[in-house]
């Protein structure tokens, strides 16, 4: 491997981090990029970089000191181009880096780290995120104490390279929320035919068209109909269909529209916990 | 910015991938950190200092701006401020690195002293003899001190070389040994092998003892490499020298026998006495200066306590 910029003696840590890549993710030595920049306007050009067999970037920065400012432009151009993009930092682990702050800005911006030995052992300490799923919008803070847990679940889920699961689960906190409130509007005669062996446990969808249809607002007035009709359109599950990405361009595609279809899940979620707090 | 055409001694931009690096370069340790921290500026301010480069075919040869160069390639700057330059001869190509880079920041010597012999020859090839240490100095603009560190590094076996390298190679937090530490045996053993020729059996050897007990911490400092030299002339000063020969022989064994405990065995009292009989002639030399009429109490009081002391080191010596 022929490096320009690296010095000399990091040159085993970059050899010895691509063998770790090479056997975990299968790409050939022939396919590495060395300091090669990703995209002709990429503000930076990693110690190396492949492509995995599922269309990601797998990036690899090899570092001596604290993670530069360069690398940080480097990690906010891939976020805005949505790019999907795993990238590592390697490290001797003899060395005093990476320092605590240095972790903590890694794990914050979904960075691995590797660490590399002596013998050309590749140790990870951290994996690493695809860049164009961890700048999705979460903002905990929003949501009452009991709704926290499910939906940094869901979020972790997401930013752990299952975005659709991750998807899934905030589209399940959606789904009990919304049956809860059918249960109790229905309960307090908010709806224009009222029946006492209505089944709120049943299909999903028919649920909420019904619900969407029967609610009368000026009785509810809190529950606005344009609300249920998002519920109601992200209720069938023909509408949640993800197939898996056949290129790059597809893998693009497909991340930006699951973290455009988990953000507008959080916010649905988020109006309707405080549409049920309202009807209490 | 477009790459523009070059005409020499004008600023022009240059594709990155059109430039090579100069193989007469003698900077061959780039400290990744600073390279690191100059990348992060150039990102926020550009390159503010074109390089120099001369044209060879269709390409572009760093005179100068080797760092900015690779600070460019690794931010994916496509082009690079530069100063196309006519095309040096090789001697002049070489003198001009060392020039330029004797201004500024600190080099490794070891760097300088590799390329020193090719700037020997190539002076020889020109003027017909070797240049003196004067001329060399005048020519690289380096000072005679570090042409004779440089010296003493090129003479250094090939694998004391090559361990250095290594090591220099390494941040310098991390380094443990250095040029220093070599110079500082050097030069000791010089005097060694100059004044008591029967000790040192097998130089390479006892340089490895050496290393060795400065990487184990035997020898905690660099400074105490310049004890050897006083103990080795330990004749010049009425010591008895076949002691001086036995303790130094111990000390270039393997063993944990410090340079301290070499010199504290052998010739330290010999060199406090001597410390001491040239601050009893300082002192006499400055009273010989002053006016007894008009001595003030504090210098009396001093001069009486320094007499008393004087006169009860005498008594016990009888």
């Amino acid at each position: 491997m022929s490096f320009l910029s690296l010095t000399l003696h990091l040159r085993p840590i970059a050899e010895g981090a691509i063998l770790f890549f090479q056997n975990r993710y299968g790409i050939r030595s022939t396919q590495w990029n060395i300091e090669k920049p990703i995209a002709p306007d990429a503000p930076y050009a990693t110690t190396f970089y492949g492509a995995t067999n599922d269309y990601h970037f797998l990036c690899v920065d090899v570092l001596e000191a604290s993670i530069t400012s360069s690398l940080e432009a480097f990690v906010t151009f891939c976020k805005e181009r949505n790019l999907p993009v795993k990238l590592f930092l390697a490290y001797d682990p003899e060395s005093e880096y990476p320092k605590k702050d240095d972790v903590r800005i890694a794990r914050s911006r979904g960075l691995g780290i590797l660490e590399v030995n002596e013998n050309g052992q590749g140790t990870l300490l951290f994996d690493a995120l695809s860049l164009s799923l961890t700048g999705v919008r979460v903002d905990l803070e929003d949501f009452p104490p009991r709704y926290r847990t499910p939906v940094a679940t869901a979020e972790n889920t997401f930013k752990n390279g299952d975005p659709s699961k991750g998807c899934s689960q905030l589209y399940d906190e959606i789904e009990a929320v919304s049956r809860r409130l059918a249960q109790r509007t229905h309960r307090r005669k908010y709806w224009n035919n009222f029946s006492a062996n209505r089944d709120f446990q049943g299909n999903w969808a028919p649920l909420m068209r019904v619900f969407m249809n029967e609610l009368d607002e000026s009785k509810c007035p809190t529950i606005p109909r344009t609300l249920l009709a998002q519920v109601y359109a992200i209720s069938d599950p023909r509408n949640q269909s993800a197939h898996r990405p056949r290129s790059l361009r597809q893998l693009k595609e497909r991340d930006r529209r699951l973290r455009t279809r988990f953000e507008t899940a959080r916010d649905l979620l988020l109006d309707l916990v405080r549409a049920d707090q309202r009807t209490r | 910015m477009k790459e523009t055409t070059a005409s020499l001694d004008t600023l022009t931009e240059i594709s990155v991938d059109k430039i090579k690096r100069n193989p007469e370069n003698p900077r061959i340790f780039f400290r990744q950190n600073e390279l690191e921290e100059l990348i992060d500026s150039i990102r926020l301010y550009g390159v503010l200092v074109p390089i120099s480069v001369f044209k060879e075919g269709s390409f572009y040869i760093l005179i100068d701006g080797e760092r900015r160069w690779l600070s460019s390639i690794k931010l994916n700057r496509k082009t690079i401020p530069a100063l196309v330059q006519e095309r040096p001869s090789a001697l002049t190509n070489l003198l001009l690195m060392f020039n330029i880079h004797s201004l500024r920041e600190q080099w490794d010597l070891l760097t300088i002293a590799v390329k020193l012999p090719r700037v020997i020859s190539l002076l020889e090839q020109e003027h017909g003899r070797r240049p003196t240490e004067k001329e060399l100095a005048g020519q690289t603009g380096l000072t005679r001190g570090i042409i004779r560190r440089c010296k003493l590094l090129i003479d250094l076996p090939a694998e004391y070389r090559s361990e250095l390298l290594s090591e220099l190679n390494l941040p310098k937090a991390k380094q443990k040994i250095s040029e220093d530490l070599f110079i500082e045996i050097e030069r000791a053993l010089k005097t060694v092998e100059r004044a008591m020729p029967d000790v040192i059996k097998e130089k390479d050897s006892v340089r490895r003892v050496l290393i060795d007990k400065y990487k184990s911490g035997v020898i905690q400092n660099i400074v105490q490499f310049r004890m050897i030299p006083k103990i080795a002339r330990a004749k010049k000063l009425d010591v008895d020298n076949r002691k001086a020969e036995r303790v130094l022989s111990k000390l270039l064994e393997a063993n944990q026998y410090s340079i301290e405990q070499a010199y504290n065995d052998s010739v330290s009292e010999a060199y406090s006495e001597k410390d001491l009989i040239s601050r009893i002639r300082g002192i006499l030399d400055r009273l010989s200066t002053i006016d007894p009429r008009h001595l003030d109490e504090e210098l009396r009081s001093a001069l009486e306590t320094l007499l008393d002391s004087i006169q009860k080191v005498l008594r016990k010596s009888r």
